[in-house]
């Protein structure tokens, strides 16, 4: 897969990913949104078929919260990254479409960093130096 | 000569002019179940060999 854009979680998305969005953030769920939806929230349409979720690849926490979110979603629970790189990439088909949860992407930072960027850059844009829907793992 | 993209003027002109476009509808693609990758490079063989499947199940037009 091609990484070109990241995006964090943020308001515009349209239906019917709107209302899987909303509760990943009600459920204060660690993720970004990559890939071309990303590129797409950017103003850079690319052609994409999947929704790409960078998710922290040890938290147990946002694990558990995904899976009980996702619970009839998912035919196979969302797992940590193994010890030889096992479940880098996890795809799902859905009713929201197929969803793709990464533990790791080629080129971006490891998650902590990534989502501490676009914190900052939220807080930044937004003036208030604070809502970030980020939740520190345990 | 080949000639391929100029990536760099493509992001030059879009980020002059962003337009967020509308997601386009999920795609449903025939049933799969569930996959895990260990690799980047496993994800995209696995694509393509869907992509091939799915391009000789359509009818020729």
């Amino acid at each position: 897969m091609e990484v070109v854009g990241i995006a964090p979680a943020c308001q515009g998305y349209a239906r019917p990913m709107n209302d899987l969005l909303s509760a990943f953030n009600a459920a204060g769920i660690r993720y970004l949104l990559a890939g071309g939806q990303a590129m797409r929230l950017y103003g850079m349409p690319r052609f994409s078929m999947d929704w790409d979720f960078f998710i922290p690849p040890h938290d147990e926490e946002n694990f558990k919260r995904l899976n009980a979110l996702l619970e009839r979603e998912l035919d196979v629970p969302l797992v940590p990254l193994g010890a030889r790189g096992e479940n880098f990439i996890q795809t799902y088909q859905t009713r929201w479409g197929i969803l793709q949860f990464h533990l790791g992407l080629p080129g971006v930072p490891r998650f902590d960093e990534a989502e501490e960027h676009f914190s900052a850059r939220r807080s930044a844009a937004s003036g208030s130096g604070g809502e970030t829907h980020r939740r520190r793992p345990g | 000569m080949k000639v391929s993209d100029d990536y760099n003027a493509k992001y030059r002109l879009w980020a002059a002019n962003p337009i967020v476009a509308p997601a386009g509808k999920a795609v449903r693609l025939p049933d799969f179940k569930s996959r895990r990758f260990a690799s980047h490079a496993e994800l995209n063989a696995w694509k393509l060999s869907v992509l091939l499947q799915l391009a000789r199940a359509m009818p020729a037009r």
